[in-house]
């Protein structure tokens, strides 16, 4: 049986049927997203019906280094132009790229402006960013205006995080790894994600004086920055790991006061390990 | 709720007519049967006009293999009150062998092997064969993908040549 219908296929095959090629377009871009971004591109060549195909992945993991390009203006436009030409809502856009930052030339912010009204267009859930450790690239305030980001990871940023930030309204999780910030953007920015969840800050430099994290939502905190003061206000959180490099460190966490007639407010018993291991570590 | 021993038995039947008698349990493995079933209890007959018979028996096969060592994992769990890991490792690795195992067809087959999972939205069979197709094509060039899958190439030289000028990266020598 198994053998009949595999010969009828042969035959038809012979005729010129395309069987992968003939797959359902989203059956195919999966396939292709198991692939290495240049052997997907590749693809391209097979046969008509996989010309454009590798176009419509719903997921993107582009390394600048695995394609190979001379310079970053190169690779900046080659990923503005595919982004124009992405036909289909891009579930994940994720970019690994180096910034050489004696040579190239200074004007990056504006390309990344453009890719991200691009990006607008296409309801990116996530989005991840990394432009190599030496990076002075400043991210365009036009990022914040993203609706449909679930997950954001930034590496090797200038931020400057605008007053009122309008996107971010889905965000659960938030990354922002050797960016240079303030202390009071962090708060602003964590204050605008109402749905966070999980948000890791590591700094750039030194000297974050003061760190104020309010939110209801967030679980999982991880920070990595020299503060002196900390402040807590998430009555959800369930882990908080810190590193300070500070001597002195002040530490106030404040969460559901749940005051009762006769019993005075007591921190819930597992935020003292917490507190506890992060005086430790100062 | 179905009794244990008498398990409900569901009719599916393949595009070329032919009928195949399963347990509700490996019917439901299918994703688009199971909806199927959640709208209406009482179906007993599903017609599949969309899947032959001989790739339908090898759905079936996956969902029973499958279903099976689920049963078994439960089962153990239930006697002895938690699995132990390296048993539960090796009924793992198992179900891998016999995945693999399972995965030696050829191409047309995987092809509609895929055509069907998706259709039938069985998740795990769709992942093991798409994993199958990627791993067919990852590290071959154009020409070696064509031959495996049997793909004729409709492109012209001009527009084969036109393409590879869109991302001549992409077809650059690896060292």
């Amino acid at each position: 049986m198994k053998a009949s219908q595999s010969q009828k296929l042969k035959q038809a095959s012979d005729a010129g049927f395309d069987f992968l090629g003939n797959l359902p377009d989203l059956v195919k871009v999966k396939i292709l997203a198991l692939l290495p971004f240049k052997e997907a591109v590749r693809t391209s060549t097979l046969s008509k019906c996989w010309r454009h195909t590798w176009f419509s992945m719903p997921s993107l993991v582009i390394y600048e280094d695995e394609i190979g390009f001379q310079t970053l203006s190169e690779f900046i436009t080659f990923v503005y132009r595919l982004l124009s030409s992405h036909a289909h809502s891009m579930a994940k856009l994720k970019l690994v790229f180096r910034h050489r930052y004696n040579y190239e030339r200074p004007d990056i912010k504006e390309d990344l402006v453009k890719w991200i009204n691009t990006i607008l267009e296409k309801h990116v859930h996530e989005l991840v960013l990394d432009s190599g450790y030496y990076s002075t690239i400043e991210i365009p305030d036009c990022l914040f205006s993203l609706p449909d980001l679930e997950v954001l990871n930034l590496k090797c940023f200038e931020l400057n995080v605008p007053k009122h930030i309008d996107g971010f309204k889905m965000v659960h999780s938030l990354k922002l790894d050797t960016v240079n910030i303030t202390g009071i953007e962090i708060e602003g920015l964590v204050l605008s994600c109402p749905l966070l969840k999980y948000f890791l800050i590591r700094t750039k430099y030194l000297g974050l004086n003061d760190l104020a994290i309010r939110s209801p939502s967030l679980l999982e905190l991880d920070i990595d920055a020299d503060f002196k003061d900390l402040y807590l206000e998430t009555p959800k959180l369930v882990t908080l790991s810190a590193s300070i490099i500070s001597t002195f460190v002040t530490c106030d966490i404040y969460n559901e006061p749940v005051y009762d007639d006769d019993e005075e407010y007591d921190f819930p018993s597992k935020y003292e390990n917490n507190i506890s291991r992060l005086f430790a570590s100062s | 709720m179905a009794r244990s021993s008498t398990e409900n038995m569901i009719t599916l039947m393949s595009s070329d007519g032919e009928e195949f008698m399963v347990t509700e349990k490996v019917a439901r493995e299918c994703t688009t049967i199971r909806n199927m079933l959640e709208d209406d209890c009482v179906i007993t007959n599903i017609p599949l006009p969309n899947v032959t018979s001989d790739i339908l028996s090898m759905v079936i096969e996956y969902c029973m293999e499958h279903v099976a060592a689920a049963e078994k994992a439960a089962a153990e769990t239930a006697e002895k009150g938690s699995s132990s890991a390296p048993a539960a490792a090796k009924a793992n690795k198992d179900l891998e062998e016999w995945d693999k195992a399972f995965m030696n067809v050829d191409v047309y087959t995987l092809c509609d092997l895929i055509l069907a999972a998706n259709y039938l939205n069985v998740s795990g069979l769709l992942d093991l064969t798409i994993q199958t197709a990627a791993n067919l094509i990852k590290g071959k060039s154009p020409e070696q993908i064509r031959k495996t899958f049997h793909i004729q190439n409709d492109l012209s030289l001009e527009e084969e040549e036109k393409i590879r000028s869109q991302t001549p990266w992409a077809f650059e020598k690896s060292e």
